[in-house]
């Protein structure tokens, strides 16, 4: 690749960004992934005179703002006609369990911050051209990405959030990079706004878990089944997108939607 | 919507409404291990907080698990005096240290409660005792404490306490309380108590930052409740002399020539019991092991306990740190646990409890006198004392273990475990600075209990 293409590439991008659409995403997600609930039960076992367990962390939910991003689309022929999307998304998911013994209440989960990017696609769109593929795309696709995310684990007790020896709340941080593979629907329009429905599987090759079981347990004794482990995640979503353009499918959906 | 799109989809409805709550049900989670194997059977010996946990623990699964406790009691260094004064009174441990760790949740749940009043810590330094707000008013009392809070962030060599206090220009007439506070109140004195090891505790103390004190029941008390199932399987007064595991099963000799025969054991004796090889391995343990165990230190502590007839100190005192043969002292009775009974309690560890300790059950007239520079003469008051010795009982002989310069990463040697047979637990064996607590000796055997039914 010569110099000049690397210079298109940012100037394409930033030309698309002025024509992204914005959205907002809610989602819940479910959690698998036996060292994170080992944890859980690390807690549970070492307490058995509590009468209410813990339920392992397995359910977050939280939203995500998103840029879509018409990288390849119908306003620009003259490269291709094939469908191709870009999205950023910035989010925020809380995963938490609670139970309560002699009238103490006890929450444990982490907070999950992320970055994302996904390339979006109609499958078709990868072999022949696909028509009127506007601002969305075509109405259902499938996306490849990739997610920097920060874990914060926390412990409240009896609503308080737990300390650390130094007296500080304890919030230990640990980075890990994530891919994920997610379909979805372009459900509906209404005015200038869409709504899509989506699924996901996010996969942590390796997340550290010393934090979550220190904050959990209280402390993470080497040689303990819990320390490291690659995660799962499975994301329902539902998105809300302000539309910029309207060369959409729905403008012409028997020719543009090969969906 | 055509009739064969209309079958089309309602085909795909009723296939997943048959197969979501199969694929709901799947996803449960179990909230205990349940991927366990069996051990066998599981001796432990000691019958100290740490056994026990673990035989509980081990009981709960349906582990066949036997104890051998060398003394004629259980709970090891946990110790309740019933009859002293007219509330409970600790001999041994005493405190929580940490509101987040199992110990903390075990005696809430046994029903107990802690004291809620505020304590203020008093201080006995250029001639006078002075409550923590006026002590602070002195440059000297605040760089010592400052730097005694400062133990993160320490990158020198692993020196004693002591030499890095002078290192720092810490004022001689506060260097007895950086001893009480930083040396005795870990089991030692400050020249034997290594700075990488409070570096370490700094670092990795994760039970929560609240030290609170039980109002309303003994530690004993506390363990007979929770733990109270496992008393039936302990075997007192068997002094453990021998832990043959050269064979497919352990065999293990008492004093008296009796035999046991189990699959695993758990090793939970005091280090000092350890250090002195009292218990004979066969094989022998390897020279790295045995060096291990020389590395950690534990000194010899003392707990005496006085009544009074009235108090000679003010109503809200917690701790006072003294600066003669005692190097702290706390009010046992303060925080409301009695309204008429007086007690005080004297803390001496390592150097000065050995001075102490010379002096056998005449050391009650020194403590008083050392009372006396701080309150005038409080022997009239005096009514009767109790002296808990931990070095003088045979098969504990110290008070709980602390990290010498140098001690590195021993405790990780001790508590690694030997051909997936003997495993080591209790205080000592803690990796991440949670010995020298109970809680600390709690999460030694939870974490050797999961190794010994890991599948």
């Amino acid at each position: 690749m010569n110099k000049r293409r690397l210079l298109i590439l940012p100037i394409m991008l930033v030309f698309e960004w002025i024509h992204a659409q914005p959205a907002i995403q809610m989602s819940y997600r479910y959690l698998r992934a036996n060292n994170w609930d080992e944890i859980i039960q690390t807690y549970n076992t070492s307490r058995p005179w509590n009468n209410n367990k813990l339920e392992p962390v397995t359910h977050g939910v939280g939203a995500m703002f998103c840029w879509n991003f018409p990288l390849i689309s119908s306003r620009s022929e003259s490269l291709t006609s094939r469908a191709l999307h870009l999205n950023s998304k910035l989010g925020y998911h809380q995963f938490g369990s609670s139970a309560e013994n002699n009238n103490i209440p006890f929450k444990a989960g982490f907070h999950q911050f992320e970055v994302s990017i996904d390339l979006r696609t109609h499958p078709k769109c990868l072999f022949k051209p696909v028509q009127n593929t506007g601002a969305l795309g075509t109405r259902y696709y499938i996306g490849f990405g990739a997610s920097f995310n920060a874990l914060m684990p926390f412990v409240r007790s009896n609503g308080d959030l737990i300390s650390n020896g130094d007296g500080e709340k304890y919030l230990e941080r640990t980075f890990h990079f994530s891919g994920q593979f997610n379909t979805g629907y372009h459900l509906l329009m209404i005015g200038n706004t869409a709504i899509t429905v989506e699924i996901a599987a996010i996969w942590f090759g390796h997340a550290e878990l010393e934090a979550f079981a220190e904050s959990v347990n209280g402390h993470n004794l080497s040689g303990m089944r819990n320390e490291s482990t690659s995660t799962l995640m499975i994301q329902g979503a539902l998105r809300l997108t302000l539309l910029k353009a309207n060369k959409n499918w729905w403008d012409n959906p028997r020719s543009g939607d090969k969906s | 919507m055509n009739r064969r799109r209309f079958i089309r989809q309602s085909a795909y409805s009723a296939a997943a409404a048959l197969t979501l709550p199969a694929w709901i049900s799947s996803c449960k989670k179990p909230l205990l291990f349940n991927d366990i194997k069996n051990p066998g059977k599981v001796i432990i010996v000691g019958a100290g907080i740490s056994g026990l946990y673990a035989a509980h623990l081990l009981q709960l699964q349906g582990v066949d698990v036997q104890i051998l406790e060398a003394s004629d009691r259980a709970g090891g260094r946990i110790k309740t005096l019933r009859d002293f004064a007219d509330f409970h009174i600790e001999a041994g441990a005493e405190e929580v240290h940490g509101e987040r760790s199992i110990w903390h949740d075990m005696v809430v749940s046994s029903g107990a409660s802690f004291i809620s009043e505020d304590l203020t810590d008093y201080y006995f330094f250029n001639g006078n005792l002075k409550p923590e707000s006026l002590a602070e008013e002195n440059t000297f009392f605040n760089i010592m404490i400052e730097l005694s809070e400062s133990f993160g962030e320490y990158e020198g060599a692993d020196i004693d306490a002591l030499a890095y206090a002078n290192s720092q220009g810490i004022s001689q007439n506060v260097t007895h309380l950086w001893n009480a506070i930083i040396g005795n109140e870990r089991g030692t004195s400050a020249e034997r108590i290594g700075m990488h090891g409070l570096r370490k505790e700094w670092q990795k103390w994760t039970a929560g930052d609240r030290n609170m004190l039980v109002r309303n029941k003994g530690f004993e008390e506390i363990l007979e409740s929770m733990l109270g199932q496992v008393y039936s399987k302990i075997h007192l007064n068997t002094i453990v002399n021998s832990i043959d595991y050269s064979g497919q099963r352990i065999q293990i000799t008492d004093q008296e020539g009796n035999n046991y025969e189990c699959d695993k054991v758990i090793v939970t004796v005091p280090i000092s019991v350890l250090q002195q090889q009292s218990i004979q391995f066969l094989p022998a343990l390897s020279e790295t092991k045995t060096n291990a165990f020389s590395k950690i230190g534990m000194d010899r502590g003392i707990k005496v306990v006085i009544r009074f007839s009235e108090a000679f100190w003010a109503s809200n005192t917690g701790s006072i740190l003294g600066a003669g043969p005692v190097p702290e002292y706390w009010i046992t009775s303060a925080g409301g646990r009695s309204a008429s009974d007086h007690v005080l309690t004297a803390f001496i560890m390592g150097p000065h409890a050995d001075a102490l300790a010379s002096q056998g059950d005449t050391m009650i007239t020194t403590i008083l006198d050392d009372l006396g520079i701080m309150f005038g003469d409080v022997s009239p008051l005096y009514l009767a004392h109790h002296i808990e010795d931990w070095g003088n009982h045979p098969h504990i002989r110290g008070a709980y273990s602390y990290d010498k310069p140098g001690t590195g990463n021993a405790r990780s040697i001790l508590a690694e475990s030997i051909s997936g047979k003997i495993f080591f637990a209790g205080e000592a064996a803690h990796t991440q600075s949670h010995h020298a607590t109970v809680h600390g000796a709690i999460e030694t055997a939870l974490k050797t209990v999961s190794e010994i039914l890991a599948p």
